[in-house]
């Protein structure tokens, strides 16, 4: 979907991107991590060419971004940032509608793509005529969202898109996106500074330092293989072992079997979950059901720390 | 020290304009050959400049201190009844022009300088007590809310949180106070009292344009001084806090 | 049963109402028009039946102080003010009948209890809110308009002057309103693209405002002052220049002059009104892929267009006092009656000029009030 092939950016002189050879296959949920300066904002607006490189090539679908007008490649993209920058001065249906009245829909399908993508991110139909200035934190980047897939673009670019909001309503928001990602096959783009969110989000972790790439693989392939200690530092050097067992769901130890004395635990929790509850309770074998009570087997000990 | 010389600029400019106006005959008997009196001599021009600016500080003074008092007066506990009257009060009255204010204040308390003094000091308190309102009420709670928890009494609590805070923009509407009035003690000389604006009507009535030019560029030099000085000790203690769009007359 | 205390802002204020007869002249009574006339206290003033009616606004005033009642403070404060001004009336009838020559002119004590009655108003329709404001904008208008049509004032000095001049006062108005909109018509046209251009390239910025900041603090009559003379030169060179208009004295200087004071609160408006759009706005507005016009037009001006809307606001109010002003050199208009009756110590002509001046400023401010958007209420649609 794209390729980035040896791009550089200066400003002022300082090397923000230095070099860098990336690419995200279509469906992939892409995120960018690294400090504050390691150039993962700049990568990701020289995508949709808010940024454009000094050298090297960005392809979108196998064209040079180049060769596409900015305003039209843009309008092919979704784009959400921390701050969201909902138009003040319109309705939260308007700029719902932004870039499908850009490109010149007709009203009845911008009015029934608004209705669809409110539903779709469980917003209020009353909120359609609000300001955006009336909209909680949550309500208005779900706003924001909403505004980046109205036009159903493949490829959405998120810059830290949650980084303002409290935990509660930020676990929410990416369980929704994360939903809503699997219902659409979209494919996202996403710079966070949180190593939690991007593991529990993304199916592609790139480590960015000053401008380089550090490591880019899978999260599990990260977990057990950090490419040095910069990597180590941001997974967290103790619990590691930990977000490694949160990306495995507890299905995956699961053994038939039956053990009456055996505390529950759902079928969708992952296997950090289940070893919290063997050590809150203090036993070593979990009885696995289904959301209908159904005992499927169960989950030993031995099984989550074997791996 | 850069920000010191544009109102030494302005200063020297000023006074050698009052002190040497009168050398200049020759250059205005040049300029206007018609003219039999090309400089005014009825007043020296430092004496016109010394009322006008007495004018100006007294009025000016008493707007600052009277202005200030109101404002904070009004932003304390027991005078915060008050503040929706002075705020409504002080943005309404800048809408009536300076000179109307002029020219109804006369009628209603007299000729001479007293009714013009207080016509001056009356309007010149509508920006300051405007802006040390605005000043106080934009000091951020939690800073208030720390000074009290650490134990300032209310009064120290004014005297080195507050109004050290709102400074800048007391500072600023006491600039826009007396730069009005600069302009609208010139045109006392339309009742009688002598100022810089003297020569300008002297000037407008005999026909006689090089008054009206004496006049004009001494009451635009003392305009710029002075509000050269506020932007230096603007730059100076605060670091800058932007010039007002406020209006002169 | 707890009281409540009285009103703290209202009480004060009519306490002081009630003292200032004991100091200050209600009307003064002179034997003709160029004479300074002598005190009459209010208590000599007042007779029949609009003394009583003042006398009970009065009581009435306290008692809406005493007892906290806003509404009652605006009908009340509006019967003290017409009732004094019937009062005024009536001294000045009685007057005409036994010395037509004589001039009853409104003194220092009317004024300043007009003036606290007015702040009273003020105050009790700031308590009720929009709905009071309303109420006491239409009570004072309407005793106005009654006092005036009724011809109870007709023999103030005051009014004797309106009869006088009658038919200069209307053509005064009109050419006052004519060099306001001649000078902010093309300010606007100019100060918008240069307050466009101040935001665009900040080195035309630090360049430009500062320069009409220069402008703005040089006092009006000093500026027309200086444009007198290099204007008069410029037209005794090109003797067609001053066939169309231009020349020292009269319209051309003044509008000149209005135009470049005006510059500065529209260009720098238009500017911080631009620069006011939040950054995190503009880069949404490009990454879903707007045109620069469509930034401009469709984000940046409807943002900005509320300060550059007070910027006109600021700058018709101050070009409506200025403009007052520039009768001193020719351009006419109100600021001509103005003048002519401080210049002869015709006090109460100064007023006919000053009084419509204020009229002009404060009614231009209201409407562009009411048509500007406020940054609460800006309606989405």
């Amino acid at each position: 979907m794209i390729r980035l092939e040896q791009v550089r950016r200066a400003f002022n002189g300082r090397e923000a991107v230095a070099g860098v050879d990336l690419s995200v296959a279509r469906g992939a949920f892409c995120a960018l991590i690294g400090k504050s300066g390691s150039g993962k904002s700049t990568l990701l607006r020289m995508i949709n060419r808010l940024v454009e490189p000094d050298s090297g090539r960005v392809l979108f679908e196998d064209a040079d971004v180049r060769s596409l007008a900015p305003e039209q490649l843009r309008r092919r993209i979704g784009y959400v940032i921390q701050s969201v920058g909902l138009f003040p001065h319109w309705s939260v249906a308007r700029n719902i509608a932004a870039v499908p009245a850009l490109l010149q829909w007709d009203r009845p399908m911008i009015a029934a793509r608004v209705r669809e993508l409110m539903a779709l991110f469980d917003l209020d139909p009353a909120l359609a005529k609000a300001s955006p200035a009336s909209l909680s934190g949550g309500q208005a980047q779900r706003v924001g969202v909403a505004r980046a897939l109205a036009a159903d673009p493949d490829l959405l670019l998120m810059d830290e898109p949650f980084g303002a909001l409290d935990p509660v309503t930020r676990a929410t928001l990416q369980t929704e996106l994360l939903r809503i990602q699997r219902e659409t096959g979209k494919t996202i783009v996403f710079v966070t500074h949180d190593m939690d969110e991007a593991l529990k989000l993304a199916t592609q972790v790139v480590v960015l330092e000053r401008g380089r790439v550090v490591q880019d693989t899978t999260p599990d392939a990260m977990l057990a293989n950090p490419a040095d200690d910069l990597v180590r530092d941001l997974l967290g050097r103790e619990d590691r072992g930990l977000r490694r067992l949160a990306l495995r769901p507890v299905r995956s130890a699961l053994r038939p079997g039956e053990d009456p004395s055996a505390p529950t635990i759902p079928a969708d929790s992952d296997c950090r979950a289940a070893l919290s509850r063997m050590a809150e309770l203090a036993v070593s074998t979990l009885t696995v059901t289904a959301p209908d009570g159904a005992r499927l087997g169960l989950v030993h000990l031995s099984d989550l720390v074997a791996g | 020290m850069t920000s010191l010389l544009r109102p030494c600029v302005w200063l020297v400019l000023l006074l050698a304009a009052s002190f040497g106006m009168t050398s200049l005959r020759p250059l205005f008997a040049a300029l206007f050959p018609t003219l039999e009196r090309p400089v005014y001599l009825q007043e020296g021009f430092a004496a016109l400049l010394l009322a006008h600016l007495e004018l100006v500080a007294v009025s000016g003074v008493l707007a600052g201190i009277i202005g200030i008092a109101i404002g904070v007066a009004v932003t304390r506990p027991w005078g915060a009844a008050y503040r929706g009257l002075a705020e409504t009060l002080s943005a309404a009255g800048q809408t009536f022009p300076p000179v109307a204010v002029l020219a109804i204040a006369v009628p209603s308390m007299g000729f001479g300088p007293q009714p013009a003094v207080l016509a001056l000091l009356l309007y010149g308190l509508l920006p300051v007590v405007q802006n040390t309102i605005a000043g106080l009420t934009q000091v951020p709670p939690a800073v208030l809310d720390a000074a009290t928890g650490l134990g300032f009494s209310p009064f120290r609590r004014l005297w080195r949180v507050e109004l050290p805070l709102a400074a800048p923009l007391i500072l600023t509407g006491l600039r826009v106070s007396v730069i009005i009035t600069i302009g609208t003690a010139a045109l006392a000389s339309t009742v009688g009292v002598t100022t810089l604006g003297s020569p300008i009507l002297l000037g407008l009535s005999a026909e006689n344009t090089a008054y009206v030019l004496q006049g004009a560029v001494l009451i635009g030099l003392l305009a710029l001084a002075v509000d050269a000085m506020f932007d230096a000790a603007l730059t100076l203690f605060f670091a800058g806090a932007g010039r007002p769009a406020g209006g002169t007359s | 049963m707890r009281l409540r205390p009285p009103d703290p802002v209202l009480l004060p204020l009519v306490v002081a109402l009630g003292m200032v007869p004991l100091g200050l002249a209600f009307v003064t009574v002179a034997r003709n028009r160029l004479v300074t006339g002598r005190p009459m206290p209010l208590w000599h003033a007042a007779q029949g039946p609009e003394a009583i009616l003042s006398l009970a606004g009065l009581a009435l005033l306290l008692l809406a102080a005493l007892k906290r009642g806003p509404w009652l403070a605006i009908l009340s404060g509006v019967l003290v003010m017409g009732g004094l001004g019937w009062i005024a009336g009536d001294v000045a009838q009685l007057q005409a009948i036994s010395q037509p020559a004589a001039r009853v002119s409104l003194g220092g004590g009317f004024w300043l209890m007009q003036a606290l009655a007015a702040l009273c108003l003020v105050e009790a329709a700031r308590q009720t809110g929009r709905a009071g404001k309303a109420l006491a904008t239409l009570l004072v208008a309407a005793a106005t308009a009654s006092l005036m049509m009724s011809g109870t004032l007709d023999d103030l000095s005051l009014l004797r002057e309106y009869a006088n001049r009658r038919d200069v006062l209307g053509p005064a108005l009109l050419r006052h309103i004519e060099i306001v909109t001649l000078a902010v018509a093309p300010t606007v046209l100019i100060g918008v693209p240069l307050g466009v251009a101040c935001y665009r390239r900040e080195a035309i910025g630090r360049l430009v405002l500062p320069t009409l900041g220069v402008v703005q603090t040089i006092p009006s009559i000093a500026l027309f002052g200086l444009m007198l003379a290099p204007l008069a030169a410029l037209a005794t060179w090109q003797p067609a220049l001053a066939r169309i208009g231009i020349s020292g004295v009269g319209m051309a200087p003044a509008v000149l002059a209005l135009l470049l004071y005006s510059l500065l609160p529209i260009a720098s408006n238009t500017q911080a009104g631009l620069a006011s759009v939040p950054d995190s706005v503009r880069d949404a507005a490009r990454g879903i892929g707007m045109t620069r016009g469509q930034i401009f037009w469709q984000v940046e001006a409807q943002l900005a267009f509320p300060a550059l809307l007070a910027g006109l606001r600021i700058t018709i109010v101050q070009a409506t006092g200025l403009a007052a002003v520039a009768a001193l050199i020719g351009a006419g208009g109100l600021g001509a009656i103005m003048f002519d009756g401080l210049f002869t110590g015709a006090l109460d002509l100064a007023l006919l000029g000053a009084i419509p001046v204020i009229g002009l400023a404060v009614t231009a401010d209201l409407l562009l009030r009411l048509v500007t958007p406020r940054a609460t209420d800006r309606a989405p649609s």
